[in-house]
C-alpha cells in the first residue's frame, strides 16, 4: 500500500513529459522545414534564364547590387518566391479547414469546386468591371462562397456521405468553368487572355501589393485556425463528440468555412487556380504528425508553402525559358495522389 | 450533484420521439435507460447535454438550469460518451487531453495535464497513453472515450450504448469501470443500454422508455417481469443466481 501510494505521487507529470518531449521533436522538425523553404527560395532567387551570383542577392538586400540584378530579384523573382510560400500556406490551411470542418478527407479548395467559384467571379469582374484589385477579389469571394455554401448545405444540413459531396463538387466545378467559358464569349481579346490565364494558376503574376494583402489574410487565417485547435480536433471526432465537448459546432463550421473560402478567393484572385496543393499537403503533414491540430496546422502550412514553392521552381527549370504555369505542376501531383486517396480508403 | 430532467419534449421534423420525460437521479448513482429499438434511449441523452435541442423542459443539475447555458458551460457538467467513435489518428494522451475543451481558454496549463494523467492512471490506461487510438481494440476505445468524459471534470456522465460493439468480458469490464467511478467519484451516470443483464447487474435504477413517454422507473428491488414484458412485449422471468437477478425469456 505504501508502496502504491508512493508510485502515485511519482507518476503524474511522467507522460506529460513524454508527450512534451513528442512535441519538441516535432518543432524542431518543423524548423527543419522552414530551413529547407528558405534554401529552396534561396535557389529560385539565384537561379533562372538571368542567372545571378548569391552575393548578389545579398548586395541587393543590403542596398549594394548592380541595377539588373537588383530589379531580376525584387521586381521578379523575390515576389515570386514569396507568392509561392504565402499561397501554398493558405490553399493548404484552407484545405485543412475543409477537411476538418466537413471531415471529409477529400476535400479541398479545388475539389470542391471553391476555386473554380473563385475564378469564376473574377473572370466576371474582369469582363463586366475591369482589372481593378478590389472587384476581383470581391468577386473572387462571391463565387468562392456561392460553391462553399452549397458544400456546406450539402454535408451539414443534408448529411451526403463525402464522396457525394465531391461528386457535387465535380458538378459545380464543371458548372464554373462552363460559365467561365461562356464569359470569354463576352470578353475583348485582351480581357480573354487574362481570363484563360486564370484556368492554370501562375504566382509570377503577383506584385507586392497584393502579396501584402494575401500575406495578411493567410496571417489572420493561421492565428485563427490556432486558437480553433481544439475545436478542430473535436470536430474530426465528430459533430456529436465536438457538441459533448462544448463546441458551438454551427458557428465554427460557418465561420471557418468562410475563412477557408475567403483564403482560396484571395490566392485564386491574384494568381489563378492552383488545384491540389490544399488537398496533398494536409494529408503529408497528418503522415507525419496524427491527426491534432496543435501540430496539423503549422505542419500543413509549412508543407504546402514547400509544395508550392518547389513545384514552381521545377516549373522554371523545366522549361529553359519562361515557366510552366505553377497549377499544372500542381495538378500533375496532385490528381495521382487524389486517385491514391480514393483507392487506400482517405488514409 | 442531483440531476432533475422536467418535462422533456422532442421531434424530428413533426415526428414525435419523446413526450413528456421527468426524472430525476441521485448524487453517485447510475441509471439505465432501457427500451426497445427506436424508443428514443439516445435521444433522450443527447437532449440532456443539448445535442440535440428539445423544443421544452429544463434539465437541472444542482439548480442551475443547463438549458439556460452556452455549449460549453453545459459540457463543465455534463460528459458525453457517444455510441460512434471515428477512426483517428490521435494518440489516447491527445485524444482524453481533448475532455479538457471545456476549460481551455488559450492553451493548456499543468492542472489540464494533471487531471489527464490523473484519469489514464485511474482508468488503467497508461500503459496506452502514447499509441494512436485506432491501433487499440473495442474495449480499450471505450476505455479512452470514458477517459476523455472524465477530463471535461462533469458531475454527470452520459453514455450511449457503451458496451454494443464489446465481447462479454469487455462489456463487464467498462460496466464494472462506470460504476467504480460513479462510486467513488460521486458522479451519476446515465446509461443507454439494450443488455438487460448487464443493465440489471449494475445500475441503481432504471428507466423504460415505451412509445415517446416513460413507462416506469425502477430500482433493482421493485423491477418487475411485468414491466420488462410490457415494454419489450417478450415473457420473462427474472431469476435470483448466485446474488445476480437475471432476466430469462420464457
Amino acid at each position: 500500500m505504501v508502496a502504491d501510494k508512493h508510485r502515485h505521487k511519482t507518476l503524474p507529470g511522467a507522460i506529460t513529459s513524454v508527450y512534451l518531449a513528442h512535441l519538441h521533436q516535432r518543432l524542431l522538425l518543423l524548423i527543419l522545414l522552414l530551413g529547407a523553404i528558405f534554401l529552396v527560395a534561396v535557389y529560385a532567387v539565384v537561379q533562372g534564364t538571368y542567372d545571378i551570383p548569391i552575393k548578389e542577392v545579398i548586395y541587393a538586400f543590403t542596398g549594394k547590387a548592380d541595377a539588373i540584378s537588383n530589379v531580376v530579384i525584387t521586381n521578379i523573382r523575390l515576389p515570386r518566391v514569396i507568392a509561392a510560400i504565402v499561397c501554398g500556406w493558405g490553399l493548404s490551411l484552407s484545405g485543412l479547414c475543409i477537411q476538418s470542418l466537413l471531415k471529409n478527407p477529400l476535400g479541398s479548395p479545388s475539389t470542391l469546386g471553391i476555386s473554380q467559384g473563385a475564378a469564376f467571379g473574377a473572370a466576371t469582374a474582369i469582363v463586366f468591371f475591369g482589372t481593378e484589385i478590389l472587384s476581383v477579389t470581391a468577386f473572387a469571394f462571391i463565387g468562392a462562397m456561392v460553391a462553399t455554401l452549397v458544400v456546406i448545405v450539402l454535408s451539414g444540413l443534408k448529411r451526403l456521405s463525402p464522396e457525394a459531396v465531391i461528386l457535387a463538387g465535380v458538378a459545380l466545378s464543371s458548372l464554373f468553368v462552363s460559365a467561365t467559358i461562356l464569359i470569354q464569349y463576352l470578353a475583348t481579346e485582351t480581357q480573354l487572355a487574362m481570363v484563360v490565364f486564370w484556368t492554370f494558376g501562375d504566382v509570377a503574376r503577383c506584385n507586392w501589393r497584393e502579396i501584402g494583402i494575401m500575406s495578411g489574410f493567410v496571417f489572420l487565417a493561421s492565428l485563427y485556425m490556432m486558437l480553433l485547435r481544439w475545436d478542430l480536433n473535436a470536430m474530426a471526432s465528430g459533430e456529436e463528440t465536438a457538441k459533448g465537448l462544448g463546441v458551438d459546432v454551427e458557428k465554427i463550421r460557418v465561420s471557418g468555412m468562410v475563412m477557408a473560402a475567403l483564403v482560396s478567393a484571395m490566392a485564386t484572385a491574384f494568381l489563378g487556380v492552383i488545384a491540389f496543393i490544399g488537398l496533398i499537403a494536409p494529408h503529408m503533414a497528418r503522415r507525419l504528425v496524427g491527426d491534432d491540430h496543435g501540430l496539423l496546422i503549422p505542419f500543413s502550412a509549412v508543407i504546402g508553402a514547400l509544395l508550392l514553392l518547389s513545384a514552381d521552381t521545377l516549373g522554371r527549370i523545366l522549361i529553359g525559358s519562361g515557366s510552366l504555369p505553377v497549377g499544372v505542376i500542381t495538378s500533375f501531383l496532385g490528381a495521382p495522389m487524389f486517385l491514391y486517396l480514393l483507392i487506400r480508403g482517405y488514409r | 450533484m442531483k440531476l432533475t430532467v422536467a418535462n422533456i419534449h422532442f421531434s424530428y421534423n413533426s415526428h414525435s420521439v419523446l413526450k413528456d420525460v421527468n426524472f430525476s437521479l441521485d448524487q453517485g448513482q447510475m441509471m439505465c435507460v432501457l427500451g426497445v429499438n427506436g424508443a428514443g434511449k439516445s435521444t433522450l441523452l443527447k437532449c440532456l447535454n443539448r445535442i440535440l435541442k428539445s423544443s421544452q423542459g429544463a434539465v437541472l443539475v444542482e439548480e442551475e438550469d443547463l438549458f439556460l447555458m452556452s455549449q460549453k458551460n453545459v459540457a463543465r457538467h455534463m460528459g458525453y460518451v457517444p455510441q460512434r467513435h471515428p477512426e483517428s489518428l490521435l494518440t489516447v494522451f491527445e485524444t482524453v487531453l481533448m475532455g479538457r475543451k471545456p476549460h481551455i481558454r488559450w492553451t493548456l496549463d499543468k492542472n489540464d495535464y494533471a487531471r489527464v494523467e490523473e484519469i489514464i492512471e485511474q482508468i488503467g490506461i497508461r500503459h496506452l497513453a502514447m499509441r494512436p487510438v485506432s491501433e487499440l481494440s473495442g474495449g480499450e476505445v471505450q476505455k479512452v472515450i470514458i477517459a476523455r468524459a472524465l477530463a471535461q471534470s462533469p458531475d454527470i456522465l452520459l453514455l450511449d450504448e457503451p458496451t454494443s460493439n464489446l465481447d462479454l468480458k469487455n462489456q463487464l469490464e467498462v460496466m464494472g469501470l462506470i460504476r467504480r467511478i460513479v462510486e467513488t467519484q460521486g458522479l451519476s451516470a446515465v446509461v443507454a443500454i439494450h443488455d438487460l443483464n448487464i443493465a440489471i447487474r449494475f445500475a441503481d435504477r432504471f428507466l423504460f422508455l415505451k412509445e415517446q413517454r416513460i413507462h416506469a422507473v425502477s430500482t433493482k428491488k421493485d423491477l418487475s417481469s411485468e414491466v420488462i414484458r410490457q415494454v419489450y412485449g417478450v415473457d420473462v422471468a427474472l431469476k435470483d443466481f448466485e446474488g445476480h437477478t437475471i432476466v430469462v425469456p420464457v
